[in-house]
């Protein structure tokens, strides 16, 4: 493989400051990810793994290193540079899912064209085939108040997939689910992996981990592993 | 609902169902902006509409007309009086009175129930009176005392052909030739408290010197209420002062009081005065509405801040910039304060209706006073939004989405 990796991070450390105290939450950590892998990110609580996939993300910068996305790198970028890009590059996936109460599904999954310039067309069209993509084209008039656990995680992946970002980012996305409707859940990842989509996924359970094709563990902070299987 | 072409119209869209979602907390946060729209709106009418009123007057009376008026029955000017005063005063522009003679046209069929007015001087032309047939009193019917009649519209329509040019009346018992018929009146409201005359459309007129064959007789004919034009240069104040001096000249041992001088525009003053001062009421009322109403929506829109912490985390996330959170909460309040705005016009305009009824003023709602409530209120809005718009854009988006 001689391509350039998706994404780079080199001797990234992400030092919060309160009062007087510092934590190194994180670093320094480097490794690259391609486009296409289906990464796991583990370790114990407070180990620094949100903390990684706000940086991956794009919500947070280093406070040393360089992140770069296709080349591109992250640093010193301006704060509405970093937002676009969020908006373009990075599908994100939560552990409480953060529907909005006020929009129906259809209107949960185009939030991301709310800050982005595209035809009512290509909006409708592009929700349209997320939200079939995740099995919900039966809901798309229906309020996240009325949806199940896995309704909702299901809408939020479709918002994360409707924007065509290079990846998807997912902190625990089971984590308020029950085992069943979890593993619907992670299925959803393996088809949308086998079908090319760039995913990296942060659990601290051993079991979903290991259906990622590599796992990136983190102790303190600190890049303990980079295991890929197979 | 179909998908808005701009981008800015999707986030107008989006900012509707966020308040959409708590109607009522929306909807009492925009009270206090309602009350103070409904104010202005109210202050706004009441101030227009006295403004009418005396631009009506003014059309009826000049801005510089002041009147002399009998206080009884006798203690008008006479005639001879009238002349030595338009002698003495040599600026005056114009002068004319008009008096009820308490006589009816006789010998018609609706006998005894037209009175009969008699006029002098400018009178006519200060009024505006024209004619809509024949002609009107001239100066030289006056200088030979001609028994002539000029009728009014109404009385035209109601006496028919026995009231046509070239016909005669009687008129305490002389013929009186009919010269012309007047225009109708303009009609406007006029205030009760300078109770001018009877409309000139319901009266026939005559000349007060037909009233007397021998000049000598002057002196006792008495020609009602006199107006007087005084020149703009010297304003209604002073040619009411030089006309009361004048009329004591005249008059050297009559009581004072025997003859009123009113000045119209000053009565018109007085009268709108107090609206003036409700006026003050309700600016007050509106502005502290305003400033009261404006921290209720900062408080909501605070409290919004910190409730909706996780949706500004995650609108961040998905694309938002700082620029776009502090314009979704700007336009989220001042959608509220323009809703609030659109009641308090319904109930300003209703409070305004009601007053005009209840008062008799006269009130008016414009098009630029709606604008102007409704700029106050979107104003509001984006005095009360800056602060929980900068706030909600100032936290780091990790943050906002912690917890
Ligand atoms: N904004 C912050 N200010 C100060 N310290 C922080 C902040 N965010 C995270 N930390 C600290 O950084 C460390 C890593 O936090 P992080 O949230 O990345 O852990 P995590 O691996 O995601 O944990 P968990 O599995 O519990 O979610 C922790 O010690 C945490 O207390
Ligand atoms: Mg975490």
């Amino acid at each position: 493989m001689t391509a350039a990796p998706l994404l780079a991070l080199s001797q990234v450390t992400r030092v919060y400051t309160m009062g007087g105290s510092r934590v190194q939450a994180l670093g320094p950590v480097s490794f690259t990810i391609d486009a296409g892998e289906f990464v796991a990110v583990t370790g114990p609580s407070g180990s620094g793994k949100s903390t990684l996939l706000n940086i991956l993300g794009l919500l947070d910068l280093p406070s040393a290193g360089t992140y770069t996305i296709r080349g591109q790198s992250a640093m010193g970028l301006h704060e509405r540079e970093l937002a676009e890009r969020r908006n373009r590059e990075i599908g994100f996936i939560f552990q409480t899912f953060r529907l909005l109460p006020q929009h129906d599904v259809l209107g949960n999954v185009s939030l991301p064209f709310l800050y982005r310039d595209i035809e009512p067309d290509e909006i409708q069209r592009r929700c349209l085939e997320a939200i079939q993509r995740v099995g919900l084209d039966h809901r798309i008039g229906h309020r996240p108040a009325e949806l199940s656990g896995g309704e909702m995680q299901r809408v939020a992946i479709a918002r994360a997939l409707a924007g065509g970002p290079a990846m998807l980012l997912a902190d625990e996305p089971t984590g308020n689910l029950d085992q069943e409707t979890g593993r619907g859940i992670l299925e959803l990842f393996d088809q949308l992996h086998a079908a090319g989509t760039t995913i990296i996924l942060v659990t601290h359970d051993p079991a979903i981990a290991a259906r990622a094709a590599r796992q990136l563990d983190l102790r303190d902070g600190l890049l303990v592993e980079d295991r890929r299987l197979a | 609902m179909k998908t808005p072409r701009s981008r800015r119209a999707r986030q107008l869209h989006d900012a509707f169902r966020s308040l959409l979602l708590h109607r009522l907390r929306s909807l009492l946060s925009t009270l206090g902006i309602a009350i103070a729209v409904a104010a202005f709106v109210a202050m706004l009418a009441v101030g227009e509409g006295a403004k009418r009123e005396i631009l009506a007057q003014i059309r009826i009376f000049g801005p510089n007309t002041v009147l002399l008026r009998p206080a009884s029955e006798k203690s008008g000017l006479s005639l001879g009086e009238m002349q030595a005063l338009r002698r003495q005063l040599t600026s005056i522009e114009r002068m004319g009175a008009m008096r009820d003679t308490g006589l009816t046209v006789t010998g018609v069929a609706a006998d005894g129930s037209v009175p009969v007015y008699t006029q002098t001087g400018d009178f006519l032309a200060m009024r505006g009176v024209a004619a809509a047939e024949g002609r009107l009193l001239a100066d030289l019917d006056a200088l030979q005392r001609r028994r002539v009649a000029l009728v009014g519209s109404a009385v035209s329509i109601r006496l028919g052909l026995e009231a046509r040019p070239g016909r005669t009346l009687l008129v305490g018992g002389e013929t009186y030739e009919i010269v012309g018929i007047m225009a109708p009146s303009q009609r406007a409201s006029v205030s009760p408290a300078l109770a001018i005359h009877r409309n000139l459309d319901d009266v026939v007129l005559i000349p007060v010197e037909s009233r007397a064959t021998d000049p000598r007789a002057d002196d006792t004919l008495s020609v009602g209420e006199v107006w007087v034009e005084i020149p703009p240069a010297m304003g209604p104040i002073a040619g009411a002062e030089s006309l009361r001096s004048a009329v004591q000249r005249l008059r050297p041992n009559a009581p004072q009081d025997g003859i009123q001088i009113v000045i119209p525009i000053e009565v018109l003053r007085r009268e709108t005065a107090i609206r003036r001062v409700l006026n003050l009421v309700l600016a007050a009322l509106g502005g502290i509405s305003l400033l009261v109403g404006g921290i209720g929506v900062m408080n909501i829109m605070l409290a919004n801040v910190v409730e909706r912490r996780g949706e500004i985390g995650l609108r961040r996330a998905v694309g938002a910039g700082r620029a776009e959170i502090i314009g979704q909460f700007l336009v989220e309040s001042t959608l509220l304060t323009v809703l609030g705005g659109g009641i308090g016009i319904v109930v300003g305009v209703l409070a305004a209706a009601i007053l005009g009824v209840a008062t008799g003023w006269s009130v008016a709602v414009t098009p630029g006073a709606l604008l102007i409530a409704l700029a106050a209120a979107a104003l509001a809005g984006i005095g009360s939004g800056i602060y929980p718009a900068r706030q909600a854009a100032g936290v780091p988006p990790a943050e906002a989405l912690r917890g």
